[in-house]
């Protein structure tokens, strides 16, 4: 993209945008609707991979439907940075759609406030190097061994999956009862103040 | 024959060999040089100037310095890792034909150490990873490129890891939602609770 110009660009963008929204416009409300919803609800999981075209190949031919799906991303990226009124909602939605359309888009966003500023809370968590991903735990009883016949002592291991520059890495690590007892004592203090800020 | 401090095993035969050549020793002698062995179990090192001087006496070579000590360290932490209280040990050491002027103060030491070397051995059981410490920083975030007023916590946590006992400490960093964070708290409580009920039976 670096050879061609900026408002030659922009002008492109924009006529891909409102190729876009004719599609939109072309499929029935509640295909769209759906096409929203599922969108929504796989932002998290990056919502490429996770919906199928199957769903919607009466409506859209594949390259209309990358195209729709770009366009109602992008949508959603600009209305969730900031607490979205209706007016503009219309004004990010362009002149292509019929009224009826904003309106129902308007209200399908506007349902699921709270699933789009999860996920902008999630996107801002991950803005840093290294993010945990998961965490799992387990105690066991260590019963025996080479150096004693008989321990009898609980090990907590705790395992990390934190992302880091999108490489994944695990570490492990085994707490006895005493180390357990330090961390939730220094994590309690933590907490004191997360709930203090939490709103 | 069987014996408990050999986890209700045959002696091996070096150490039969080697008690014998333990009787070679005074009583005295004997108390003098299981003390040395214990304490090197238990973490310092061994004066071996002092046993040389200790089994001069019994015109003891270098080879059967070495192999009384491994002998003595092997009875005693065998011993201790098959839970054996010094009465029995004693028995059975008179059952291999150490004399009981010798076996008396072996096991009286012994005795008087169980709990300590049992504390060691405990210790030095296989572990993946130590935990050293934890370091913590709550930050407050305002705004970011996703989303213009976030007004939320979010935590950041070091660990600091060891691979062994003695290794440099590794860091094992990462940052967290409040949201996250309070799950991984909630949950550190549930294993502590599961592990006190084991800590307790």
């Amino acid at each position: 993209m670096a050879d061609i110009e900026q408002p030659q660009r922009d002008s492109t963008e924009k006529k891909n945008k409102i190729t876009a929204w004719k599609c939109v416009a072309k499929a029935k409300l509640p295909v769209v609707k759906s096409v929203l919803h599922d969108i929504i609800g796989h932002l998290n999981k990056n919502s490429r991979p996770c919906m199928r075209y199957e769903d919607y190949k009466e409506s859209w031919s594949l390259q209309s439907y990358w195209q729709v799906l770009d366009v109602f991303e992008n949508l959603l990226q600009e209305v969730c940075k900031d607490s979205f009124t209706k007016d503009q909602v219309f004004s990010c939605l362009g002149d292509v759609l019929p009224d009826t359309y904003k309106e129902e888009i308007y209200h399908v966003i506007d349902s699921r406030r709270e699933d789009i500023r999860k996920h902008a809370l999630a996107k801002t968590t991950a803005v840093s190097q290294r993010k945990l991903v998961n965490f799992d735990w387990k105690v066991n009883l260590v019963m025996s061994s080479d150096k004693l016949g008989l321990v009898q002592e609980p090990l907590c291991n705790l395992d990390f999956e934190i992302n880091n520059n999108d490489q994944k890495t695990k570490t492990s690590i085994e707490l006895t009862s005493e180390d357990l007892k330090t961390l939730i004592k220094s994590l309690e203090a933590a907490n004191k103040t997360v709930m203090q800020y939490t709103s | 024959m069987k014996f408990r401090f050999c986890g209700d095993l045959d002696c091996p035969d070096w150490v039969l060999a080697e008690i014998n050549v333990l009787s070679k020793l005074t009583s005295v002698k004997m108390r003098l040089l299981c003390s040395q062995v214990i304490q090197n179990i238990l973490g310092s090192k061994i004066d071996y100037e002092k046993v040389h001087k200790l089994t001069a006496d019994a015109k003891f070579d270098v080879g059967d310095i070495k192999a009384s000590i491994v002998a003595l360290t092997f009875i005693i932490t065998s011993a201790a890792k098959h839970d054996v209280d010094s009465d029995t040990l004693s028995n059975e050491m008179q059952q291999l034909g150490l004399p009981k002027e010798h076996s008396v103060p072996l096991c009286k030491l012994y005795g008087d150490n169980f709990i300590k070397c049992q504390d060691q051995l405990r210790k030095q059981t296989l572990r993946l990873s130590y935990f050293d410490s934890v370091k913590w920083r709550v930050d407050y975030v305002i705004s970011s490129s996703s989303l213009k007023n976030v007004t939320e916590p979010c935590v950041k946590i070091c660990f600091k890891v060891r691979e062994n006992d003695s290794g440099t400490p590794q860091s094992v960093a990462f940052t967290l939602s409040a949201e996250k964070f309070r799950v991984f708290l909630n949950e550190l409580k549930q294993a502590d609770s599961v592990m006190d009920t084991l800590n307790a039976m």
